[in-house]
């Protein structure tokens, strides 16, 4: 016997739980964006000479 | 001679099953190579577990409780969460960022292919388990041991045995499991479909800055999954700071070596006869297998959904990859490609998508932990 009640909970924490994880994707995808931009690859270089 | 005999006579049709299935998972584990590290010690607690009148689980003797070393261990290092996050950090430290962010379009296929967690947790619903039993099941779709551990003793630390065994034995199933959905959804055609790798590159700076920066990005919107996302996070940060050599080596080996020892002992303790073999057990099993099908299912989907928009398609089996089993998945998805067309490389996209899933899967734990109350 299929208990089709708990659908009312489960189906929108379905929703909400794949929308919850899209926008927190989408959020770390502008970071990543973001991070590239302010910290460019060069930034490699000057870590080798401050070492150096 | 009746005190020697005690422990025999005592002996229950389900603990011998118990020892059955305990020798399976030892089998599995040494023959197979299915997951080793955690199902040989699982394999080997579950038959301690089943000894009767076993001085290792807590006994009552003379209206006395005596506690056993197993159930000490789990009060102190599941019941507190303590393994699992320890375990974090180690997974950190061995988790290289950098494919995903040389190309960060692959996060969204690690979001896609949760799917398989929050549809598992409707059907298990459907099929009469409390919610918050039903999102401990629906956990096993994160494809994430520790995360699935981590939920399940949040939620319903009584179904910890057969979650973990489902977690893990799918987990090595990957190859198994993933080909045959992947198939179901996909032509040849899609299969075969190539991409080129375009790379950006990343500063030691970014791969510094990043885990501080998810941890906070994360914990804002999640603040339930700090523990998950922090611990993991401080072992990459560890790794990508190179002055931590030492400490970052310790987490990626002693101390994920330790913990994996006393978890799958641990969580044997949960695996006594009476509790255990239940059609529950067998349900939760069987809802597992779903949830891993339906993160590819999801995951392949929505790459194809993608493709109605994009000019330059993608493979749809990228979507397949990303599930946190890693590194497993990636192959497996470049082993396919390579057999519908022998000069198909899309191994960088599958291995970005697969450490998007090792990170989405944590969001998703914690998202659970957020939402299910």
């Amino acid at each position: 016997m299929l208990n089709m009640m708990s659908l009312e909970e489960t189906l929108p924490l379905l929703v909400e739980g794949m929308g919850g994880i899209f926008v927190v994707v989408m959020l770390l995808y502008l970071l990543i964006k973001l991070l590239i931009k302010v910290f460019p690859a060069k930034e490699n270089l000057k870590i080798e000479e401050n070492k150096q | 001679m009746d005190i020697v005999m005690q422990g025999l006579a005592a002996i229950t049709i389900k603990q011998i099953v118990l020892w059955v299935i305990g020798g399976i998972l030892i089998y599995l584990a040494v023959a197979k190579d299915f997951e080793p590290a955690l199902l040989l010690p699982m394999g080997f607690g579950a038959i301690i577990v089943n000894i009767p009148m076993s001085g290792a689980v807590t006994q009552m003797i003379d209206g006395t409780a005596v506690e056993g070393i197993l159930d000490i261990l789990f009060k102190a290092g599941i019941t507190t969460e303590l393994f699992p996050l320890l375990i974090f950090i180690g997974i950190g430290a061995m988790i290289d960022f950098g494919p995903i962010l040389q190309n960060p379009f692959m996060l969204l296929f690690g979001g896609a292919a949760q799917f398989g967690i929050f549809f598992t947790i409707c059907l298990a619903g459907l099929l009469g388990f409390p919610l918050k039993e039903a999102a401990s099941i629906g956990i096993i779709g994160a494809a994430d041991g520790p995360t699935s551990i981590y939920v399940a003793t949040k939620f319903a630390p009584n179904l910890l045995g057969p979650i973990s065994i489902a977690a893990y034995s799918y987990m090595a199933l990957v190859p198994v499991i993933q080909p045959w959905a992947i198939k179901l959804v996909t032509s040849k055609k899609e299969r075969q479909i190539r991409m080129t790798y375009r790379p950006e590159s990343v500063s030691q700076t970014t791969k510094i800055v990043f885990p501080i920066a998810i941890t906070i990005v994360t914990g804002l919107i999640a603040p339930n999954a700090v523990p998950l996302i922090a611990f993991l996070m401080f072992g990459n940060l560890l790794r990508e700071c190179k002055v931590l050599d030492s400490l970052s080596d310790t987490a990626q080996h002693e101390l994920v070596n330790i913990i994996t020892i006393l978890l799958g002992i641990t969580i044997a303790a949960t695996m006594q006869a009476e509790k255990f073999i239940t059609i529950q057990t067998g349900m939760i099993i069987a809802l597992g297998l779903v949830a891993f099908i339906f993160d590819t299912v999801g995951g392949v989907l929505f790459a194809k959904f993608l493709n109605l928009f994009r000019t330059e398609k993608v493979n749809p089996m990228i979507g397949a990859a990303g599930i946190s089993a890693f590194p497993m998945s990636a192959r497996v998805i470049q082993k396919m490609a390579q057999k519908e067309d022998n000069q198909n490389f899309i191994l960088m996209f599958a291995v970005g998508a697969n450490v998007a899933g090792q990170i989405a899967s944590v969001i998703a734990g914690g998202l659970v932990l957020m939402l299910v109350h």
